[in-house]
């Protein structure tokens, strides 16, 4: 064979080249958890400084926004409220505790910013295992004064309480914001084929060469996946489950997503995604979803404006959106149940 | 352009004339193996896994181990060394300082895709196989 005939071949034998020779992957520890990028068609070099660029981002975002960790800005807001006092805050920071302020109002309150004191009374601010439910009269007193929207007044330069006691606990808003801040900032030095992957929760830009993105839903008791989805262009995609963070007590199951209105862990989801294109509303939408439960998830997700979401209840019955329905590839053992 | 073009074309009339038994032969081979190589992604879920990758994002370490050669492995995670052991073509988090001990109750990952995470250590484990993989998880 000559070797002009051989070259007629050569589209034959592209699937076999591997793409995967452009991919880089690097980790770092952040917000408490991994925090994978992945990057395609980028050399090692440019991925090093991706690696050294998402630090500095995650750690500055850690710094500022853990609730109690001194002397990062929302322990000190969080300091001051406890006490009655007002928090002098700067511009950006109150941008984002504004908008997840507004999160809250759209979900109907079911996406809480305002639980750092129950948080701490059932003992998932530490990363010990708590196994313990906390006294009942202590959970009825929080009711009784549950913290509403109203009760934080934010005006320029300042953050203050209606009443001593509010704690914020961004957890289930900032680790959207980290990861948006970060993809932004990859956008800016020209990388435009990427995923940003803080703990389970992750933004997708562009494509991996040829194809779109390929990312795998967890399956909420076992160590693969429920299905797939293909991302478009930008879109982010946040799961929450009752797995992540839980104990175990009297033979049930308490898990870190607590819902506001009982003051205790939701019931009724395993686990939920939403896909979404801004991290920080869909980390914010996937904590209102869960809460809601299976009776009330679709009309949360309306809203809060996301259309594409599933809902794992537990029994292990799957529940999708339209749009999810079709964008979802289930994985073929669980095509009847999830379990 | 188009000139080039049709150079092209020329030449594949060219190929054409000349191609030999073997070469038909050698072609039908590649095309065979080319529709294996694209119905391969679906074939994924479910299979067993050939390798192991395991990352440290203490370190940013990575490394890939074949689940075919048993062995234990000691990592240094954030939170102090975790044991890692690889077994009859499977792998699992044996041992690890984490509080909770999620990583040890997750048990033995055999096939591909199927993965574990200390998140407290920063040690991850993912079972790879043949096929396309997922790129990355949310979970």
């Amino acid at each position: 064979m000559k070797p002009r005939h051989l070259a007629l071949l050569l589209p034959l034998l592209l699937p076999a080249c591997g793409q995967g020779e452009q991919v880089q992957k690097r980790d770092l520890l952040a917000l408490g958890t991994i925090v994978q990028i992945t990057l395609w068609g980028v050399d090692a070099d440019k991925a090093d400084e991706v690696l050294g660029l998402a630090r500095e981002s995650f750690h500055g975002i850690h710094r500022e926004w853990h609730p109690w960790e001194q002397p990062g800005k929302l322990a000190k807001v969080n300091a001051a409220l406890a006490a009655g006092q007002a928090a002098e805050t700067d511009r950006e920071f109150t941008a984002t505790i504004r908008q997840a302020m507004r999160l809250m109002e759209k979900s109907g309150g079911l996406f809480n910013p305002m639980l750092g004191h129950i948080t701490r009374l059932w003992g998932f601010h530490e990363d010990a295992n708590p196994g313990a439910v906390p006294d009942e009269r202590l959970l009825a007193e929080w009711l009784d004064n549950a913290p509403q929207a109203s009760d934080l007044i934010i005006e320029d330069g300042t953050i203050r309480g209606k009443r001593p006691g509010l704690q914020l606990d961004l957890g289930a808003f900032i680790k959207g914001h980290a990861v948006d801040e970060v993809s932004e900032r990859l956008r800016a030095i020209g990388i435009e084929n990427a995923i940003v992957n803080a703990g389970g929760d992750l933004r997708a830009m562009g494509r991996r060469g040829a194809r779109p993105w390929n990312i795998a839903i967890r399956h909420p008791r076992n160590n693969d996946a429920l299905g797939s989805i293909e991302t478009r262009d930008d879109e982010s995609v946040f799961t929450s489950g009752d797995y992540e963070r839980f104990f175990i007590a009297d033979g049930k199951r308490y898990h870190h997503i607590i819902d506001p209105r009982t003051a205790a862990p939701a019931t009724g989801a395993a686990a939920v995604t939403v896909v979404g294109s801004s991290a920080a509303a869909s980390d914010a939408a996937v904590t209102a979803l869960f809460v809601a439960g299976p009776g009330e998830w679709r009309q949360a997700a309306d809203n809060m404006g996301v259309t594409c979401a599933l809902l794992v209840d537990s029994a292990g019955n799957v529940h999708m959106t339209p749009d999810m329905a079709e964008r979802f590839t289930m994985n073929e053992k669980y095509a009847r149940k999830a379990f | 352009m188009r000139a080039r073009l049709s150079d092209c074309f020329r030449g594949m009339a060219l190929a054409r004339r000349r191609l030999t038994a073997a070469d038909a032969a050698l072609l039908l081979l590649l095309a065979t193996m080319n529709g294996a190589l694209y119905a391969l992604p679906a074939r994924q879920a479910g299979h067993a896994g050939d390798m192991v990758e395991l990352g440290n994002a203490a370190t940013g370490e990575r490394f890939s181990h074949p689940l075919s050669a048993d062995q234990v492995l000691q990592v240094q995670g954030r939170n102090g060394p975790i044991t890692v052991e690889i077994r009859d073509r499977q792998a699992r988090f044996a041992a690890a300082p984490c509080p909770r001990k999620l990583c040890v109750h997750s048990g033995w990952l055999r096939q591909a895709g199927q993965w574990a995470a200390c998140l407290d250590g920063g040690v991850s484990l993912l079972v790879l196989g043949t096929g396309r993989r997922h790129d990355s998880v949310s979970y």
